[in-house]
């Protein structure tokens, strides 16, 4: 490195909707017009604006969105320099929890909490576990519990997809001793560099120590230096980070972002085998890549530790009223309604939480056959480093796993050794 | 476009229905000024080459067309005007260029064909030649991050372009025309270069930028067809056209100019969208600088590219310095960027925190 200068690069993506005045005041008043925060850029972005659409014409109310990749950050500034977004978008409800905390928030009116609620998918009831009350309503949900890997390469070499957790760490070390990497990862994010790590732990906690623990964990009663979420950690360095585990060596899964991470998988001979990674990740195939059993790429559930069914991991947008105004009020109950996303699933990558969402109006098969995984799940939780307090949960957890990926004990002890530490 | 019907009955009388085009050119009959033979044939001979020596004519224009992609390719990596323009001097596309022209207006087809293959060959013989400089001598082109400025100016032609090549073209021909005028062929081939952007084309073909490697080739077909209008218009209101072939030479003239006609406004659709396009994105570049000095007074704009794309989305890609460990957030720049072009606006920021460590000794 330069002694004299060191350069630090970061990077933010931000996207904005906004629709232009398409609804001129009828009697001379300027249209009310309501704001909205999330993390949604681009083609989500887009697709978020088609529902606000669809709400605008309806109501006559403008809707302007703001999307930020730095939302966690970007939320908790607005909001404590008194610059609240009348609704935010929040993949984070730990964050959402804390700032209710602290009284900013507004809660959730019946009428709307009931809209919400009476249709939620039974096997979401339970996702907050014992984390309290969220004064908002999940809105989209992703499922993050997936494998994704090319149905071709498997059948070339000769994998079976794994029927249980036992049979996933029998193939990883089957994938190993052929001389092949089994595993894609890569944790990159800027300010979130080590989230995948994360869904790693929480999936592994899942399985290894079940929902009691998991949701004592989440809450904080369970301390991150307990035995459960010590061996998950464990679990997960053995499973990716052991030599050969993964087609990166530590640095690079450090430097390589999660939509990069799979790249290799669709080379020949393939870099890594199987990654895990959300349902989200299907933005980021190669385009015209077809997903399925006979497509370039497929997913398999991340298998259960025992004959019982797998649990499912899930993300999402929950969103919330910062403004106790009517127009937020009308807005915030339109996206309470099990129809809000039609106009979104007709674009693709939007997964409904409702039992009466119309499933023909899924762009594909793909988010058709994630809708059915939710709703036949017997446990679903949501991501524990998104609903955890969130120091902790979108800063401290991540640096975690970065620190963890980064640092080869063995490694370190043996560099000690040979330095003559160790005397 | 009146070529379908029968030429022979439209260009013997004015008193026949004309098209525009037709009539325009009938008013081009030079009965104000006819070349004399001499003239005529001082042309050609510079122009047509015979037989008995072609093979040397085409060493010749084969060794020259080598040399001047040499020093356009060069010049281009180097990024220096002055070898470029020298490779400009050398280029020898013009003789074939102007021979097609003629060959068109005194009806030899054998010529024609000759010249075109002529000016095929030599094109197909310029982008191989740079992409083989390329392939062996610029390994350190990779990206089309790590371009020279002269090779990205060619692979945007603007509608500035086009009239440059017509106004030279202009040049070319009275200059041909005009053997007294000769001192200025340097200056017309400068004018309207014809190598640098064919060794662009290869450069960037090589390194597998295709579609700037597009630009760089339209770059050339303007300058192209250009050239070819424009000296064909000079030549017949120079009385080029022998008389004893002028109903002949008049419809070959009309085909000539109604093809290169047809095939400049092609050139000049996309030229001209473009064209809009650049004064489009440099005011909303403007627009977005002035946003970014409201937004961060302490960030520095270091580079900024502001693009907005046809169905309203406006794309900014910009690195700024800042002395603040805690620089302002992209969410409220884009918002008031789209706030002031009321359309959607996706800004990435990167930025770029430089942190100082000086040191005294002795």
């Amino acid at each position: 490195m330069n002694p004299h200068l060191a350069e630090r690069l970061a990077l933010v993506t931000v996207a904005l909707a906004l629709v232009a005045g398409a609804c001129a005041a009828n009697d001379g008043r300027s249209p009310e017009v309501v704001t909205v925060f999330g993390n949604q850029r681009g083609a989500d972005a887009d697709a978020l604006r088609s529902v606000f659409d669809r709400f605008e014409s309806e109501t006559g109310i403008e809707v302007r969105f703001t999307g930020s990749a730095s939302f966690p950050t970007a939320m908790r500034e607005r909001v404590e320099e008194g610059n609240a977004p009348d609704i935010g978008f929040f993949p984070q409800p730990g964050l959402l929890k804390d700032l209710a905390t602290s009284g900013y928030v507004e809660p959730l009116r019946d009428d709307v909490a009931q809209i919400a609620s009476s249709s939620l998918l039974p096997s979401l009831s339970d996702a907050f576990g014992s984390s309290g009350d969220i004064p908002g309503f999940l809105f989209q949900v992703n499922v993050k519990s997936l494998v994704w890997y090319s149905p071709d390469a498997f059948a070339a070499y000769g994998y079976d997809v794994p029927a249980t957790w036992d049979a996933l760490k029998d193939l990883t070390q089957r994938i190993s001793a052929d001389g092949s990497n089994p595993w894609c990862l890569g944790v990159s994010a800027f300010r979130a560099s080590g989230w995948p790590a994360t869904d790693w732990v929480e999936d592994i906690v899942l399985r290894d120590s079940g929902t009691a623990a998991y949701d004592s964990w989440v809450a904080g009663d369970l301390a991150f230096t307990s035995e459960p979420i010590g061996s998950a950690f464990a679990g997960f360095g053995n499973m990716t980070l052991e030599a050969g585990s993964s087609d990166r060596d530590r640095r690079g899964i450090l430097n390589t972002s999660p939509a990069a991470a799979q790249d290799s998988m669709f080379t020949d001979p393939p870099g890594c085998f199987m990654y895990k990674m959300a349902s989200f990740q299907r933005s980021n195939l190669p385009s015209g890549m077809e997903i399925g059993p006979d497509g370039g790429v497929d997913v398999f559930l991340l298998p259960g530790s025992s004959n019982e069914s797998a649990p499912i991991l899930i993300g999402g947008t929950v969103a919330a009223a910062f403004n106790d105004s009517d127009a937020t009020w009308e807005l915030m109950r339109f996206l309470a309604t099990s129809q809000a996303g039609t106009a979104w699933a007709e674009r693709g990558g939007f997964i409904s939480p409702h039992t009466d969402f119309d499933s023909g109006a899924y762009r594909d098969d793909f988010d058709r056959r994630m809708a059915s995984l939710l709703a036949d799940a017997d446990i679903v939780r949501f991501d524990g480093s998104d609903l955890m307090y969130s120091p902790v949960g979108t800063r401290s957890f991540f640096d975690a796993m970065v620190l963890f990926i980064g640092t080869d004990l063995r490694e370190a002890a043996q560099q000690m050794a040979e330095d003559g530490y160790d005397r | 476009m009146n070529t379908g019907t029968p030429p022979e009955d439209t260009s013997t009388a004015g008193a026949a229905p004309m098209s525009p085009l037709g009539q325009m050119l009938n008013g081009f009959r030079p009965s104000q000024r006819l070349m004399s033979e001499y003239e005529r044939s001082m042309v050609t001979t510079e122009l047509f080459w015979d037989t008995a020596d072609l093979k040397a004519h085409l060493a010749r224009f084969f060794t020259l067309m080598v040399l001047s992609t040499l020093l356009a390719a060069f010049g281009l990596a180097a990024n220096s005007v002055a070898v470029i323009i020298g490779a400009m001097l050398v280029a020898p596309l013009m003789t074939p260029i102007l021979a097609t022209a003629a060959a068109l207006l005194v009806v030899d087809l054998r010529m024609l064909l000759s010249s075109i293959g002529t000016l095929a060959s030599g094109v197909a013989v310029a982008i191989g030649t740079s992409m083989f400089v390329t392939w062996v001598g610029l390994q350190n082109f990779t990206t089309t991050y790590s371009l020279p400025s002269e090779i990205l100016g060619r692979t945007q032609p603007s509608l500035l372009d086009l009239g440059v090549a017509i106004a030279a073209g202009l040049a070319g021909g009275y200059v041909l025309t005009h053997p007294k005028a000769s001192s200025s062929l340097p200056g017309v081939a400068i004018a309207v270069a014809l190598v640098p952007p064919l060794a662009t084309v290869g450069i960037l073909l090589k390194i597998g930028a295709t579609g700037q490697a597009g630009g760089a080739f339209l770059l050339f077909l303007t300058n192209l067809f250009a050239i070819v209008l424009s000296v064909i218009v000079v030549m017949v209101l120079s009385g080029f056209i022998p008389p004893e072939i002028r109903l002949e030479g008049f419809r070959n003239a009309r085909i000539g100019l109604v093809v290169s006609a047809v095939v400049l406004i092609a050139i000049a659709v996309p030229l001209t969208i473009h064209t809009v396009g650049v004064i489009q994105d440099q005011r909303f570049a403007r627009t977005v600088t002035i946003e970014v000095a409201q937004w961060d007074p302490n960030a520095t704009i270091e580079d900024l590219a502001a693009d907005l794309q046809p169905g309203g989305r406006a794309v900014v890609d910009l690195i700024v310095s800042t002395t603040s460990a805690a620089p302002q957030p992209s969410w409220k720049l884009a918002d008031a960027v789209s706030e002031r072009v009321g359309s959607a606006v996706d800004i990435r920021i990167r930025y770029r925190l430089e942190v100082a460590d000086e040191s005294t000794s002795g």
